[in-house]
């Protein structure tokens, strides 16, 4: 992340510059997601538990592998910069490694893999297109990456490749699910009060109405002192 | 462990579990992570809280034991019967388990022990590193520039606050008598609104002090690189041997 | 002072540095500034001038730009938000916000509002480092500067605390050493007391005179409480309805110049130190500074004493046994017992970190606890909720508990989608003056406003029992009435039990038929003088 980001960021133009504030909303969101992660993954606990003996106990964790995801595109669909959806996974990552993260030390390749899915994704729409579509086909790149590179990593190789393609199949529903739909929705609700007007999301919204009406008026007329 | 330069520890580690990927071994795994282990209680990790980290750890492991186990690939069970690559993961030649169950066996344990191998060092550097201190390496040994190392640590700084927001969110839409699930979108709101003012009220805060991403600051202790971080670097390229026997 | 100034005044020849001396002032020239491009002026062609070497405090009813007043002083704004659509700011003849934040500092420096979001580090130590870290100082002279900030604040014993554990007081504390080390010319406080109790508030503003007198920078401070500053400030300086800053009011120095004073603040909707909120409250009857309807307050005040024998039937609305309450390894309540009973009116007092948030967390179930909490005698379980429905909530920050999408979801959230409701909220929002804003989302509203709609959100709900942390933090004298009112209005007509915390005796004693106070692990009531 280092080199890369720093030279960019020098060089870059305003618009493409990191300002304090978007790193660490970046982070936060890093933050708020691997607790909700947490929060999800008790469930994804018991739910694999219970299907640990007939051998499908990852899939209790497939359904909600989109949760990862959920940083990063909602902090490239608010901030709508390329390299966004891949600064936020990097910064999610560490977070989680400083959380004491089961996955381990890689959990930061991790991150790096799966930014780079979500940023090709939004890519391949020139960085122009801020929708479900790009959010979906980022959601769905960045679990294909990761797939991948868990095939060797965890050694997925080894499982039949039956169980391998339906496991794909369930983390691919999961990425869209969460990653796009769920997270348009929740950036969209947060455009619509206000606290984005400084983001390129936020700066779209158009005002609500105030309407005509009020009430001071006359009261401020009678009193005198 | 806690005297070790943070980066080089991290690298460290690193290295051993991309070397623990690729080798495969079971019984290797599961020593470093009793290694780990080990290091962990000597540097005063109180040993309640590393069961406790522990316990999801045999969870998913043994998921994925039942998961190898049971679904094997085709190839993974010849590569596995193939009678020199047997021994090294089966000590045991136990006379009891068919040939093809044996492998069965060592295929569920390579997955499932690989869970253990990599959260060994993990664990290690989480619960063995002072985050301070890492950041400040990371900008002296890494030169990563202050803007994102820094703004990593103003975020971190918000964990338990947005644990206690969590929480409070969720009490408040119960005040009104509404029930919420925890990846609701009523609640994500907001908490998200949170994240975003506190993002903005944290930039300020550190700018107000003189905080810059870019610019050239000083550090109070200096984190440096000792003998030790290399024999640290060396003793996690150990498991590389294993390329060559 | 610093040596920034030092290197500057000695390079120019000596006809400009005088003529630098008749800048030194924080000057607004028709200054207008505005959140959004397509939005109204927040603040609108306003012009005024702060004397340096003084301390000043600027004091005006709430929803003004106070605050953003202080953050386009600081070179913050519009660098973070907004935009300035005429006129400028000068501080000392300089642009504060075309400075990078590394020169900047060492001319504006700010205590804010909240502590809870102000240090990025982990200990006192680390954080105060960081400050002198930014200007690239080396370590000797960290360790050096560190130690005489750390004395000067009293923050010897925390030193190598963690930051998230010190209570308000003491992170305002630490904010003050971060200032005393990057030694600002201006030091800009945007209400800083508004959270601590009266002794940590009484600290902070001693050191910070004391430190004035010595090496006399400037200080301009936002307060609604002009008490906090008899005998530290030397200006009152008021933000008035038209826009502009009035002339300097200099502090009482003597007693024959308080009531003058005192008329003064009157006029001017602020609260007049010593004076009863009741009496308050009938001088500003029918003014437009309440921010009601119809501009009077209903005049709800505690109920008369009922007899004990009504009280005793039935089990109380909320009742504590054997109550002990620990953070961080340290006792904050003791085996503590009281009872609330239904309809009645209870006031929480303590310090600043003695534990009154950390029991409202517990009834709400964020927190463990031993002994037993029970609601109308049914036992809560300890670190679980209580079933929805039964618990309303006014939190210290209104934002804590909007669960609507807009102003008017959040007054019908959680009831039945009828007309009725429909009818019963258009009357709850028009009396609180936010009918026309029902389409927005709540956080758009101005902060007295937000105050105003989550307290108003809780009449339709039906819950027998009210927890309120810090209503009327800072808030004006206006609001804080408007308030006070809403809230027992809220708990006399739905014969509800209200338990407030508040930092403000005087509010406790006049608003509550009952006082406690948690004072060394001990849960008692409170005598009204102390």
């Amino acid at each position: 992340m280092s080199g890369a980001d720093s030279t960019k960021s020098g060089a870059a133009t305003a618009r493409y510059a990191w300002k304090l504030r978007d790193v660490i909303l970046m982070a936060i969101l890093g933050l708020l997601f691997a607790i909700i992660y947490l929060a999800v993954f008790q469930g994804g606990l018991a739910l694999s538990a219970l299907l640990t003996p007939a051998g499908l106990a990852n899939y209790g964790f497939e359904i909600v592998y989109g949760v990862w995801f959920m940083a990063a595109t909602l902090a490239a669909y608010i901030s709508q910069k390329p390299g966004a959806a891949l600064l936020t996974e990097v910064l999610a990552a560490a977070i989680e490694l400083l959380m004491g993260n089961s996955g381990g030390l890689t959990v930061v390749l991790t991150g790096v893999i799966q930014g780079l899915g979500a940023e090709l994704g939004f890519a391949l729409f020139r960085y122009k297109k801020w929708n479900l579509a790009s959010m979906s086909l980022a959601s769905v790149f960045s679990a294909l990456f990761i797939f991948t590179y868990e095939l060797w990593y965890l050694s997925y190789y080894l499982l039949s490749p039956a169980v391998l393609a339906g496991q794909v199949a369930v983390r691919l529903v999961s990425a869209i699910l969460f990653s796009a739909v769920l997270c348009k929705l929740a950036g969209d609700a947060l455009a619509r009060t206000g606290v984005l007007k400084s983001y390129a999301l936020g700066a779209r919204q158009k005002g609500v109405r105030i309407y005509a009406e009020d009430e001071a008026q006359e009261v401020q007329k009678s009193w005198r002192r | 462990m806690r005297q070790l330069n943070p980066s080089l520890k991290a690298l460290s580690l690193l290295l051993l579990t991309l070397l623990l990927a690729a080798l495969r071994q079971p019984w290797l795994n599961l020593s470093v992570f009793a290694l780990c282990g080990l290091l962990m209680l000597l540097s005063g990790v109180r040993p309640r809280a590393l069961l406790l980290t522990v316990l999801p750890l045999l969870i998913l492991g043994a998921g994925l034991f039942f998961s190898g186990y049971r679904f094997a690939a085709d190839s993974a069970l010849r590569q596995v019967a193939a009678p020199g690559a047997a021994s090294p993961v089966l000590p045991f030649k136990n006379s009891l388990l068919s040939q093809a169950d044996a492998s069965r066996v060592s295929n569920g344990l390579v997955l499932a022990s690989r869970v253990f191998g990599f959260a060994g060092p993990g664990l290690l550097l989480a619960l063995t590193t002072d985050r301070v201190r890492l950041v400040r390496s990371l900008g002296q040994s890494l030169r990563l520039p202050p803007l994102f190392t820094y703004g990593l640590l103003a975020a971190w700084g918000m964990f338990s606050q947005m644990n206690l927001e969590y929480a409070r969110a969720r009490a408040a839409f119960r005040a009104r008598g509404i029930r919420v699930t925890p990846l609701s979108l009523r609640l994500l709101r907001p908490l998200l609104i949170k994240s975003v003012r506190w993002s903005e009220a944290l930039a300020i805060a550190m700018e107000s002090k003189g905080f810059e991403g870019h610019a050239r600051r000083s550090s109070w202790r200096t984190v440096p690189i000792r003998l030790s971080d290399w024999l640290f670097l060396g003793l996690c390229l150990l498991p590389a041997i294993g390329f060559f026997i | 002072m610093t040596t920034l100034r030092m290197v500057r005044s000695a390079s120019l020849p000596p006809q400009l540095k005088f003529k630098r001396q008749q800048h030194m002032s924080l000057c607004f020239s028709h200054l207008s500034f505005r959140y959004f491009a397509d939005g109204p002026d927040v603040i609108h062609q306003l012009s005024g001038e702060i004397p340096d070497g003084r301390i000043t405090v600027l004091a005006g009813p709430s929803g003004q730009g106070k605050s953003t007043l202080l953050y386009l002083a600081a070179g913050l704004y519009p660098d973070a938000a907004g935009q300035i659509s005429s006129g400028q700011v000068r501080v000392d003849g300089q642009d504060p916000a075309a400075l990078s934040p590394g020169a900047r500092c060492r001319l504006t420096g700010l205590l804010f509002q909240n502590p809870d979001l102000q240090f990025c580090l982990d200990t006192v130590e680390n954080e105060l480092a960081f400050c002198l870290e930014n200007l690239a100082q080396p370590p000797a002279a960290i360790s050096a500067a560190l130690e005489e900030a750390i004395d000067f604040s009293g923050l010897s014993a925390l030193r190598r605390r963690q930051l998230v554990s010190l209570s308000g007081g003491e992170k305002q504390r630490v904010a003050l050493a971060c200032v005393r080390l990057l030694q600002p010319r201006w030091l800009l406080l945007d209400e800083p007391l508004a959270n601590l109790d009266p002794a940590s508030g009484r600290f902070l503003l001693q050191r910070l005179q004391s430190w004035q007198q010595e090496a006399r920078f400037s200080v301009l401070a936002v307060d609604h409480r002009i008490e906090n500053w008899l005998g530290i400030a030397d200006d009152l300086r008021l933000l008035q309805p038209d826009g502009s800053i009035s002339a300097a009011w200099p502090f009482p120095r003597r007693r024959q110049d308080r009531p003058a004073f005192d008329q003064l603040l009157q006029q001017h909707g602020l609260i007049v130190p010593g004076r009863s909120y009741r009496e308050q409250a009938a001088r500003l009857q029918g003014s437009p500074f309440l921010p009601l309807a119809t501009g009077r307050l209903a005049g709800a005040g505690p109920a008369p004493a009922e007899p004990a024998t009504e009280q005793s039937d039935g089990p109380p609305a909320l009742a504590l046994q054997n109550l002990t309450l620990q953070a961080g390894g340290r006792y904050l309540l003791r085996e503590a017992d009281a009872s609330f009973q239904a309809g009645r009116v209870y006031a929480l007092l303590g310090q600043s970190g003695c534990g009154k948030s950390t029991l409202l967390r517990a009834i709400l179930g964020f927190s463990r606890y031993q002994g037993s909490i029970r609601l109308a005698g049914r036992r809560l379980r300890a670190g679980r909720p209580p079933a929805p429905g039964t618990l309303g909530l006014v939190t210290q920050s209104p934002q804590d508990q909007f669960v609507g999408g807009s102003v008017l979801e959040e007054v019908t959230a959680g009831q039945p989608d009828t007309e009725q409701t429909r009818r019963k909220a258009e009357s709850i929002l028009r009396q609180i003056r936010l009918w026309r804003f029902r389409d927005l989302s709540p956080y758009q509203l101005s902060q007295g406003q937000q105050r105003r709609l989550g307290v108003a959100s809780l009449l339709l709900s039906s819950c027998p029992v009210l927890l309120c942390d810090e209503p009327t933090y800072a808030q004006d004298l206006a609001a804080t009435l408007a308030l006070m009112d809403q809230l027992l209005t809220v708990c006399r007509e739905g014969g509800r039990l209200l338990l407030f915390t508040t930092h403000d005796r005087q509010l406790a004693f006049e608003y509550a038929d009952e006082v406690w106070e948690i004072q060394g692990e001990a849960l008692k009531r409170a005598a009204a003088e102390s």
